[in-house]
This record gives C-alpha cells, sequence and structure tokens, in this order.
C-alpha cells in the first residue's frame, strides 16, 4: 500500500507543479472571463439607457390609478408638444418619443420618432407604461397580475419533480451535470495516457516493473491522476462558487440549490464507476500503444459515445422513460449522462437504476481487469503495439509473469 | 557468511512461439562475485536477466534468487540496471533518484542523505536540480548507476554499465563494482567490453541463440582455448628447436605452435641451453575477444 502511496503522492506531484498544469488549470477561467466581457461589451451597447420621451395628446397615460414603474431603468420624460420631442431627440437627450395622436383609443396607433432603432429595454418600459394605464380601470391586484404575466409549474405525478416557467436553471442543470462529467473525463484522460506511455517512451518501465508489482504500480498511477483531474475540476468548482456565490447578490440562484440530496447520490453512484471505466480504457489503450498521439485517436472512440445523449437531448426531455432514453441507459458509455439528464427531468424506474448501475460497475471492474492485462503485456514493448490476437490470450509470446 | 549462491538457474527454457530463447541454460552466481554474461546481440541475456527478475516466467527449469522463489520483498534486495536507460527525462535528478530509491523501500530522509551522497561521489551535486534532458548522456549513465545501486542491493544486475563513460567514471565505477563485491554483493554485468570483463569478472557464461556455449572461471575457460602455443621475443636467431610445428610472425614478435607432446618448459629449456636471450616468452593464451568470436562463428569446436 506504501509503494501505491509513493507511486500516487509522485504521479500527483509532478503533474500539478508544473507550469503546464497551471496553465491549463487557468486558461479555461480566464477564456470564460474574457468571453464574458466581450459578451458583456456587445449587450452593453444593445443596453442604451438614454430616456424616452412621449408626446400624449390623447391624455391617456395621465389616468389616474394607472400601476407605478418602481425601478424602471430607462427614465421616461413627458413633453407637451412633438417640437419640444424633436428638440431633445435631436440633443440627443432621448433616444427616440412616442407620439399618442387624441385617437389613440380609437386607432391604438402610436408614432414612434428616432434617430436610429431605440433599445429593446426603453420600448418595453414604455410599452409597461401604456399596458399600466390600459389596466388602471381594473383593481390594482389583478392589474399587477395582468401585468406580471403567467407562470406554469409543470409537476411530475409523484411530485418529486417540478418545472416553473421561465426556471432555466432547472432546465439547464441535469445538462450540467452530464457536462461537468464530460469535463472531469476529458480533464483527466490527457494525463492518464501520457502518464502510461510515458514510462515507455522514456524507458522507465523495466526499472519499475522489478521494483513494483505492475498492479501497484498501474493503482498508484491511475489514483494520482484521478486526483489531479479532480484538483483541476475542484479549482474551477471553488472559482465558480465565488462567481456564484458574486452573483446571487444580482439574480435569484435558489434553482442550483433545489438539488435534491437524492439527486446528486444518484449521480455520483453513476459518474464513480463510469469514471473508473474511463480511466482503466485510457490505461489499457496508452499501454498497448506506442506514442501519446496515437493513443488520443483511438480514446476518441469510446470518448465520442458519451456525447451521444446529448445528440439525443429533445428525445430524452419529451419522453424520459421512453425506449431511446431506457436503451441509453443500459449502454456503459451512454448510461451516466443519459441518466443525469432523465431524472433530472421525470422519476426513473428503481429497477433502471440499480440495474444501469449494476452494469456499470460489471464494466468498471472489467476494464480494470482488461487494463491490468494490456499493462502486463505492453509495459515492456518498447516502440511497439501489443497485438490484439496476444491480447485476447490466442498467443502467448512475450506475455510477462503475473 | 552465507555460502548459498544469490542466484541458482537450472535448465531454464523460455519459448516465445516456437523460439527458444533460452534452451537449457543452468548457472549460478555466488555473493561475492562478479559474473559476467556474456554474448552476440540477440543472444538471450536479456531473456534470461528478466528471468531472474521474473518479469518472464521460464517454460521449464527452476530459478532461485536469494535463496527462494522471486517475490516482491526480494526485489527490493536488487538492483537492476537494464539495457534500455530511463529515467523521468523532466523531473529534477535528486527528486527522480530519491523516488526510486523510496519505491525500494528506502526510508524518505535516508533516501535523500544517500542520494546526495552519490551525486557528490559522482560529481554531480550541482546538476540535482537540474531536469534529467538537461544532463549529458554520460550524466545520465551516472545517474542510471545511483539509481541501481542507492538502495544497497545485495544482488546487482548490470547490462552494460560502461558505455557512455569516459575513462575517469569508468575507473570509478569499477572501483564501486569490486567494493561491492568485497562486501559480499552478487554481480552479473552483461557487456560487449571484453576487457572490463577480463580485468572485472570472476566467472564467465557465454551464450548465442539462447543456449550456453561456455560457462567457468576466466582464467580455465582462456587457458581452455590457449591451443598449445607460446610468444616469443628475441634480438637473437634462434636454432630450430624441437616440439615446435609451427612459427609466425605475431606484432613485434613470433608465435610457435606446439606438437600435441611438446611443453613450454621444454621449449624455454631449449633456449636457455642455446644461450638465447630471450625478451620476452609467454604461453599464448587467447584474449577473451578471440575465444567470443571464435566460439560464436564456429560453436561445434566448443563441443
Amino acid at each position: 500500500m506504501n509503494q501505491v502511496w509513493q507511486v500516487m503522492s509522485f504521479e500527483y506531484a509532478r503533474h500539478v507543479f508544473r507550469k503546464r498544469f497551471l496553465f491549463a488549470l487557468l486558461s479555461l477561467p480566464a477564456f470564460i472571463l474574457v468571453m464574458s466581457f466581450v459578451v458583456f461589451l456587445l449587450i452593453r451597447s444593445e443596453f442604451n439607457t438614454t430616456p424616452i420621451g412621449y408626446v400624449d395628446q390623447s391624455g391617456f397615460l395621465s389616468r389616474p390609478g394607472a400601476v407605478g414603474n418602481e425601478g424602471s431603468r430607462v427614465n421616461l420624460r413627458r413633453f407637451d408638444d412633438e417640437g419640444k420631442a424633436q428638440e431633445a431627440l435631436s440633443a440627443e437627450e432621448i433616444q427616440a418619443y412616442y407620439v399618442l395622436t387624441p385617437d389613440y383609443l380609437e386607432t391604438r396607433q402610436a408614432k414612434l420618432v428616432a434617430l436610429e432603432e431605440p433599445s429593446g429595454v426603453a420600448t418595453g418600459q414604455f410599452t409597461q407604461l401604456v399596458r399600466a394605464n390600459l389596466l388602471a380601470d381594473f383593481p390594482e391586484e389583478v392589474a399587477l397580475r395582468i401585468m406580471l404575466g403567467n407562470q406554469l409549474v409543470v409537476r411530475s405525478l409523484d411530485g418529486s419533480r417540478q418545472f416553473v416557467q421561465g426556471d432555466w436553471l432547472g432546465f439547464v442543470l441535469p445538462f450540467m451535470v452530464g457536462f461537468i462529467f464530460l469535463v472531469a473525463v476529458f480533464a483527466t484522460s490527457g494525463y492518464l495516457l501520457q502518464a502510461v506511455v510515458e514510462e515507455k517512451e522514456n524507458r522507465t518501465m523495466e526499472l519499475l516493473v522489478t521494483t513494483i508489482s505492475p498492479n501497484k504500480l498501474m493503482a498508484g498511477k491511475i489514483i494520482g491522476i484521478i486526483a489531479v483531474g479532480w484538483t483541476q475540476l475542484l479549482v474551477w468548482f471553488g472559482m465558480v462558487l465565488v462567481l456564484a456565490t458574486a452573483g446571487s447578490m444580482v439574480f435569484d440562484l435558489s434553482g442550483w440549490l433545489s438539488l435534491s440530496t437524492g439527486y446528486l447520490v444518484l449521480a455520483l453512484a453513476l459518474f464513480v464507476p463510469s469514471f473508473i471505466m474511463l480511466a482503466a480504457l485510457m490505461v489499457a489503450v496508452g499501454a498497448t500503444l506506442t506514442d501519446v498521439q496515437e493513443a488520443q485517436q483511438v480514446t476518441s472512440l469510446f470518448t465520442l459515445p458519451l456525447f451521444i445523449p446529448f445528440w439525443f437531448a429533445l428525445t430524452l426531455i419529451n419522453h424520459p422513460n421512453g425506449p431511446i432514453a431506457v436503451g441509453l441507459s443500459f449502454f456503459p458509455l451512454t448510461a451516466p449522462i443519459t441518466l443525469s439528464i432523465r431524472a433530472g427531468f421525470a422519476p426513473v424506474p428503481v429497477w433502471q437504476l440499480v440495474l444501469s448501475i449494476f452494469l456499470l460497475v460489471i464494466f468498471a471492474l472489467g476494464a480494470l481487469w482488461f487494463a491490468g492485462r494490456a499493462f502486463r503485456l505492453g509495459m515492456l514493448r518498447y516502440g511497439q503495439r501489443v497485438p490484439w490476437r496476444e491480447f485476447l490470450g490466442l498467443e502467448t509470446r512475450g506475455e510477462p509473469s503475473e | 557468511m552465507n555460502v548459498e549462491p544469490a542466484v541458482d538457474v537450472q535448465g531454464v527454457r523460455k519459448k516465445f512461439g516456437n523460439l527458444a530463447a533460452v534452451d537449457d541454460v543452468t548457472f549460478h552466481v555466488n555473493r561475492g562475485e562478479i559474473f559476467g554474461m556474456l554474448g552476440p546481440n540477440g543472444a538471450g541475456k536479456t531473456t534470461i536477466i528478466r528471468l531472474i527478475l521474473d518479469i518472464f516466467k521460464p517454460n521449464s527449469g527452476r530459478i532461485a534468487v536469494l535463496g527462494g522463489r522471486m517475490d516482491e520483498r526480494k526485489l527490493r534486495e536488487i538492483g537492476y540496471m537494464p539495457e534500455e536507460r530511463g529515467l523521468y527525462q523532466d523531473v529534477r535528478l535528486e527528486k527522480c533518484l530519491v523516488y526510486l530509491a523510496v519505491l525500494k523501500g528506502v526510508p524518505n530522509k535516508d533516501a535523500r542523505n544517500r542520494v546526495i551522497e552519490y551525486l557528490e561521489r559522482f560529481d554531480l551535486i550541482d546538476y540535482s536540480h537540474k531536469p534529467v534532458k538537461e544532463l549529458s548522456k554520460g550524466m545520465q549513465q551516472k545517474a542510471q548507476i545511483i539509481a541501481t545501486l542507492v538502495h544497497k542491493p545485495q544482488l546487482v544486475i548490470v547490462d552494460e554499465p560502461f558505455s557512455g563513460l569516459d575513462p575517469v567514471n569508468t575507473k570509478m565505477v569499477k572501483d564501486i563494482l569490486r567494493d561491492l563485491r568485497e562486501n559480499g554483493v552478487a554481480i552479473i554485468m552483461s557487456t560487449h567490453q571484453m576487457r572490463q570483463v577480463e580485468e572485472l569478472c570472476d566467472r564467465i557464461m557465454l551464450i548465442d541463440h539462447g543456449r550456453m556455449l561456455l560457462h567457468g572461471e576466466i582464467d580455465t575457460v582462456r587457458k581452455q582455448f590457449s591451443g598449445n602455443s607460446i610468444f616469443l621475443r628475441t634480438a637473437e636467431e634462434f636454432p630450430t628447436l624441437s616440439g615446435v610445428e609451427r612459427v609466425e610472425e605475431h606484432n613485434s614478435a613470433q608465435r610457435l605452435t606446439l606438437a600435441p607432446n611438446s611443453e613450454p618448459k621444454d621449449i624455454l629449456n631449449q633456449l636457455v641451453a642455446a644461450g638465447i636471450q630471450v625478451d620476452w616468452f609467454e604461453v599464448a593464451v587467447p584474449t577473451l575477444d578471440e575465444i567470443f568470436i571464435q566460439v560464436v562463428e564456429e560453436p561445434e569446436l566448443n563441443e
């Protein structure tokens, strides 16, 4: 066990304390920050908060009892006649002005005068004012209700899932969970391949196998590299948490917290065996091939199927218990993400969850055995691939001892 | 003192497909001895080493290492320098060596002290914080030797230990190997450098095509191949000597091939009796190089 620990901490330290790792660690948040800044600039240019004016010749907009516009971001300026409004527009004091003609109530037509198209925020503000005045005859609560519009809540029959219209977080969350899993897999896979192929490339392997058993070496490497991958994720997660905490002062993020413990436990039960299975498959590929680049190409064979559930995202949302959803739940490479999406939208029958997790555990154990064999067969093949015939036990040429 | 051999290989065979990489090989290596394993490229030397190290399992035969079957504990008693050298290229030298020592069971603090001691001895201390890839080939070779010896093994297996070393470092490594022998360590040395073998090894084994062609103490082997001839150098003309079948020029001397019943001392007596001043008289024992070539090119001569 001590040797496994030694290998683990060595592998962990040599990857984490490298410039390359720090670069990878900071590049994603830096990329997100830069993108956010660009998006912010784009939105800002659309977000013209110059006041908008109106000339109310109909007298309609000054009805008593209209619900107010508290907290508006664009000021509304009333002008007595069009001439003054035009002057203000020319002086760029306002971005546009509306004219409600005396026959507005009959025609429902208003005129908009602007130098260029006014921002959506500004026109929205004015629309709200018109709506408030249209509702001035209704009791205040009714008017407010109509102003706020409807809010649809969809609940599953057992009440365990509910989606509130406009709550995009609840909708995105199951996909986010799957996405985080994929990021974890990809963050780790490169290091794993490198760690396994490296000793063949730099010829350290022969020295190591006369020092430590191949299984211990492999175990130490896998645990160490997984720890590297999860360090990366934790740091990113920490950054997201800081951003979310900052964001929660501005936005309502209660949807993030509405994740039930059961859902998290399920996600873990799915992701842990899947992660081990994928890590072991990476090791198997790394151990049988000769260089990292080639290994990366081959691993796409089993990293690409991970995305399949996203291609069927609409089907999974609309028919979370349909045949495609159920089918994808029993294929080990698509199961983790399929089930995390399904379970986010509808209750999944318990037998399906149990069977799927059972299959994942079996495949994870199988993949570990497979990786162990590949590692032992491939470890001393410098610049050579392990033939598949030999791998499957049809030939025994050069098989190192167990 | 433990008289049991450090390595005992009995009738070992290893086949890869239809090819017998090692065919009925028997030898042993004593503690406190340097054992030379010789043979052309592809003869099966590395396979024998891997069999001893339990990387491969033999198809038949028996191998005992340090008194029994190989196990994980014994791996810590073995220092191995493989032909395919390798250290972690992007790891700092000291860290890399300490890691390998710790894996061999040396406590962390001791490992660091020992590594520093060796780095000083091998004149590498100034490079201890440099990544291995920044070291020259010769320096990496020295680092590899440190990795082989740092855990004070009881059995040392070195494959071409002198390649890439300058004469000063070659001498230092030879001295270290001799020291280890003095301290009862068993050393198996696989090399093509016959001069080093003659200088260092107590016994040798020569294999080709997986079969053992020669085995024994160096002097015995050389005498076995001496072919009953002598070297003679004299400034004077010497008379016809009885018992000499052929006289050939050999560098600045002459090589005298003796008749089957003739002894070198008979020839010397005749020269002394004739009053010839002899500058050099030596029984012509072949070099290991010559024996190597002869045995490998004409194996039937040895059978």
